[in-house]
């Protein structure tokens, strides 16, 4: 039981984890100022969000917070490609668009996990949700103002959505041992849930030419694997860089 | 020292990020049990990835250890914060600090969003310009009528 729980746990910490790196790493240089702060505020929530997913492993004596985010093999993390994915090029209609991917597909999640029979991430996935609201109120709107708006944006956004789209698809692979979770009641199938997603977005994507038909086995191929503990071909750097300060300060307190 | 000596030291520690509130009037003290001479905390930060919170165990720590007590705080982070925590000494002191507060409780953003009082002039003649702040639990308004900016403080929902 405590290897599901571990499992479950840590696919959604890591997501939060990466996800607020890869959003912190707009801090100066967002295309405004209002979006500068949005992505730094958006990135400190995952992230915390991430810390309060890790204390509940801690709270069954597995480890501490900092240890699972900074001292962890490769191997051993559980988060999603799409958020390993680097900011290629600063190009701020990706860093919008997966934005928005991942916090439909997040807000469906802690939906979810407000039902969940395991007490401690019901608790957490009450509060959490009455942040994220903020985030998927950010996405959307950005989302459907620019897809309204001129045509750069829209060819930008598209071809964000086309290097995206299998990523975030992906994030729906079933857990190991999922049917095990599901049968304990703590968590929705994933299939289920990635109709909830697609129930969610493509109102808001269709309207805007911004949908598009799920991705084919063939093109989903390479996205997968993440929580069995294949990491994308982005990690490495990605961790590097995550772990600077803490791998030449291994005892550093801040 | 009895749990409300406690209450009272507690009261002395400001929200780092708006120092004119107190930790205990913006409601992020939960359950106080004091025993010989060791108190446990529990707080309950407002937003989870809240910046401030182990500079507030660390000033709890501290404020407590002067007087005697060894503080043991537990950050609960299952438990939601709301703003229907916060005393009215609290919400009087975040208007004292310059921020507009919403007018109603709500859990839908939009709303939150809607009518807000400029706090230098009154007016509602104000627009959102950004759902995000200086610190998580802040939001950046401009008032039409005055052209001033302006925070609203902006609870999770």
């Amino acid at each position: 039981m405590l290897e599901n729980l571990q499992t479950l746990i840590l696919a959604l910490a890591d997501d939060e984890l990466f996800m607020g790196h890869r959003h912190a790493e707009w801090i100066g240089l967002g295309p405004i100022l209002e979006e500068d702060i949005a992505f730094a505020s958006i990135a400190q929530d995952e992230t915390g969000h991430a810390q309060a997913y890790y204390q509940i492993l801690t709270d069954l004596g597995l480890s501490t917070p900092d240890e699972w985010a900074f001292h962890r093999e490769p191997k051993d993390f559980r988060s999603a490609h799409l958020v390993e994915l680097p900011n290629f090029d600063y190009d701020y209609a990706i860093a919008l668009m997966r934005h928005f991917l991942y916090d439909a597909a997040e807000k469906v999640r802690l939906q979810a996990l407000t039902q969940s029979s395991y007490e401690p991430l019901a608790l957490l996935a009450k509060r959490l949700q009455s942040e994220e609201k903020y985030h998927w109120l950010h996405a959307r709107t950005w989302i459907e103002r620019l897809g309204r708006s001129t045509e750069e944006a829209h060819h930008r956004l598209l071809a964000a959505r086309d290097l995206l789209w299998p990523y975030a698809w992906a994030l729906f692979e079933p857990l190991p041992n999922e049917p095990e979770m599901v049968e304990a009641g703590w968590i929705s199938p994933s299939s289920t849930q990635q109709q909830e997603w697609v129930s969610l977005i493509q109102p808001i994507l269709e309207p805007i030419g911004l949908w598009k038909a799920p991705p084919t086995e063939a093109e989903l191929t390479h996205c997968l694997g993440a929580r069995h503990g294949v990491r994308s071909p982005y990690f490495d750097e990605l961790y590097a860089e995550f772990t600077e300060v803490s791998a030449s300060e291994p005892n550093a307190d801040w | 020292m009895s749990a409300e000596e406690v209450w009272a030291l507690l009261r002395e520690v400001p929200d780092p990020e708006i120092p004119r509130v107190s930790i205990v009037d913006m409601g992020m003290i939960g359950e106080v049990q004091v025993s010989g001479g060791k108190a446990q905390i529990e707080l309950i930060p407002t937003f989870a990835g809240c910046a401030a919170v182990p500079l507030m165990v660390r000033e709890i720590g501290e404020r407590l250890r002067a007087r005697g007590i060894a503080a043991e705080v537990r950050v609960n982070y299952g438990a939601a914060w709301s703003p229907d925590r916060i005393r009215p000494e609290g919400w009087k002191a975040l208007r004292a600090a310059g921020f507009a507060v919403p007018t109603h409780l709500t859990d839908d953003p939009e709303a939150l969003f809607e009518d807000v009082a400029c706090p230098r002039c009154g007016s509602t003649a104000t627009s959102l310009l950004s759902p995000f702040g200086p610190t998580a639990c802040r939001a950046i308004f401009k008032c039409h009528a005055c052209g001033e900016a302006f925070e609203l403080f902006k609870p999770p929902v």
